[in-house]
């Protein structure tokens, strides 16, 4: 697998982080070493069968009776905004 | 009934505490005194805290005081001081995950751990340093200076609930929480030589802890002694409905099982243990082997039978860990952006978008950022199915493993890291060899069964090795027992390191 600086710059981008050039850099050597190392999972014996599911090998999500419930004081969770304008969050500007 | 119930300067229980407040034979708020006074001297020189309020606890003591006369019946854990990893919600409280991203949150709910805790009596005492966000194996990676071994200052206490493991070893407080997703409540447990319990994967509800790797986090204890561990246990396990991975049938009663064996000599006649021959090659020191091999010895002298077992799939287990937790991780923390709450990139004139990139890279430290990238890349077009869906299958298979192992045992056994504590700075640079000290105690995590370390015995450097005992899905009881009657024979946990005061 080739870990290059396209894919680094790629894979910051999906992960909504804004990289320098030097953490790119950092990050690519990084990515490159731990992912030669998860390489040994390619030569792992798949004994499962190809029946075997991972969302259907476990338990069922549970459900609960469709009662309303309280939800979190508005006051407590705006208190922690950074931009607010009553019970908005502030962002900047999205369409011009 | 323990037999250390006077409040020395040293080395009390959570037991001992709780069975002498309830006795009135010590005021919850004179326990409270002792405990603040010994924090507000040790805890910056250890760096284990990132919040403490010597007057917020006073309060609380003196809430849990007021209770007693009417509701000691169900309060086990009396004035018994807990100091919160800082991933952990309390209301009220700034609770950070040891990173810049929400250094100014404070959270708006308690845990259900914490509901739990406050309800049995407990006075919480402040909120301890990790690892950010719960990834890392040294609590190097705190964005507030890393926290160091009460041990040998030059060492890390390991991590990543490196400040819960250091003021339980400092005793700061006779129980701390941490939170265990790779290792990170067991391996700092051994490095610091105290007791650590990861529980089954569902038995302590998730609600409230700031989640890593939702699949594979557990919240649970650190003491100093297994009793102390299935005190706090007990309290803690059982059905949430706020946590949809709470097991319906969860709830404990262990500390019942330690009690009926204090009355005698506890030993392990009749108890099948397994040693996985994996966890025993390279990679694990010599001098930590030699410990661990003569606490199997005493093991077999305590009466259980030894059996070899093997574990195959095991070798796979970081790589499968490294692909999953940070797939987890990565989408778990999408959450912190810089809108509703923490941190906010202060440049007015940027974008939506960019505001986002520039929060989010200027408030994660560079492990965090490292682990997103990984699990982002694992679950990207064109690389789900070679990393991620084969990583989930290696799980599966590993999970057989000890499915397999457990037909034939009770327990395994198995060093909890295979070093004692390095020093600081040893291994911050080479992300591998700090994922690799996890190799002992990630398994257990991708398989759901609970494990615990204990500690049992010293190296040729004088530091604490750490032993870890797992058990079969919901085998907690066993698990404790086995733990009880080990330490019971050989007092590891009474061992204090001298400078600390």
């Amino acid at each position: 697998m080739k870990i290059d600086r396209a894919l680094v710059t790629r894979v910051a981008e999906l992960a909504n982080l804004k990289l320098t050039d030097g953490e790119l850099t950092h990050y690519e050597a990084q990515m490159a070493k731990i992912l030669g190392y998860v390489e040994q999972l390619s030569g792992l014996e798949d004994k499962l069968g190809k029946d075997w599911r991972s969302d259907t090998a476990g338990s069922s999500t549970p459900e609960r009776p469709d009662n309303v419930q309280p939800s979190m004081a508005v006051d407590a969770v705006m208190a922690q905004a950074p931009a607010s304008s009553g019970s908005v969050f502030q962002v900047p500007r999205i369409i011009e | 009934m323990s037999s250390e119930t006077s409040l020395t300067p040293w080395s009390p229980t959570a037991a001992g505490i709780a069975h002498d407040v309830r006795a009135g034979n010590i005021a919850i708020t004179d326990v409270a005194e002792h405990y603040i006074k010994r924090t507000e001297t040790l805890h910056k020189g250890l760096n284990t805290h990132l919040q403490f309020d010597g007057n917020d606890v006073r309060r609380q003591a003196k809430a849990q005081q007021a209770r007693l006369k009417s509701e000691s019946a169900t309060m086990p854990l009396a004035g018994v001081p807990i100091v919160v990893k800082d991933n952990i919600c309390v209301s009220g409280v700034r609770t950070t995950c040891a990173s810049k991203i929400l250094e100014n949150y404070t959270a708006t709910y308690d845990a259900t751990v914490i509901n739990r805790l406050r309800a049995a009596g407990a006075v919480f005492f402040g909120k301890a340093n990790c690892d950010e966000f719960a990834m890392g194996s040294s609590n190097e990676n705190s964005a507030y200076g890393p926290v160091k071994n009460p041990w040998d200052l030059a060492r890390v206490p390991g991590g990543s609930s490196g400040g819960s493991a250091a003021a339980v070893a400092a005793d700061l407080a006779p129980v701390a929480l941490g939170s265990d997703t790779g290792g990170s409540i067991r391996q700092p447990a051994a490095f610091c030589g105290i007791v650590g319990l990861k529980t089954t994967y569902g038995r302590v509800s998730r609600y409230g802890l700031v989640a890593f790797g939702s699949s594979l986090d557990q919240i649970g204890p650190m003491t100093r002694t297994v009793e102390d561990s299935a005190l706090v246990f007990d309290v803690l396990a059982g059905f949430d409905p706020h946590d949809s991975t709470s097991l319906a049938n969860g709830a404990a009663e262990s500390s019942k099982l330690i009690a009926k064996m204090q009355s005698g000599k506890p030993d392990l006649k009749g108890m099948r243990v397994g040693i996985a021959k994996e966890f025993f090659e390279e990679g694990l020191d010599a001098s930590t082997a030699k410990v661990v091999e003569a606490a199997i010895d005493e093991i077999k002298k305590l009466g259980a039978s030894i059996k070899t077992v093997s574990l195959p799939h095991i070798k796979y287990s970081v790589a499968t860990y490294y692909i999953l937790a940070t797939a987890e991780a990565s989408a778990n923390l999408a959450r912190f952006d810089g809108i509703r709450y923490g941190y906010r990139a202060k440049d007015k004139s940027l974008s939506l978008k960019d505001l986002y990139r520039t929060t989010r890279a200027e408030g994660f430290g560079r492990e965090v950022k490292q682990r997103i990238m990984l699990g982002t890349f694992a679950l990207s077009s064109g690389y789900y199915d070679a990393y991620y869906a084969k990583a989930n299958r290696a799980r599966a298979m590993i999970a057989e493993d000890y499915r397999k192992a457990f037909s034939e045992v009770d327990l395994l056994v198995s060093p909890t890291a295979p070093t004692s504590a390095f020093k600081i700075g040893e291994k911050s640079n080479d992300p591998l060899a700090m994922y690799l000290s996890d190799i002992c105690t990630i398994p257990v995590n991708l398989a759901g069964i609970p494990a615990i370390s204990i500690p049992c015995g010293f190296d040729g450097a004088g530091l604490p090795v750490g032993l870890q005992l797992m058990a079969p899905l919901m085998g907690e009881e066993k698990l404790l027992t086995g733990a009880y009657a080990y330490e019971h024979a050989t007092q590891w946990h009474r061992q204090r390191h001298p400078k600390i005061g």
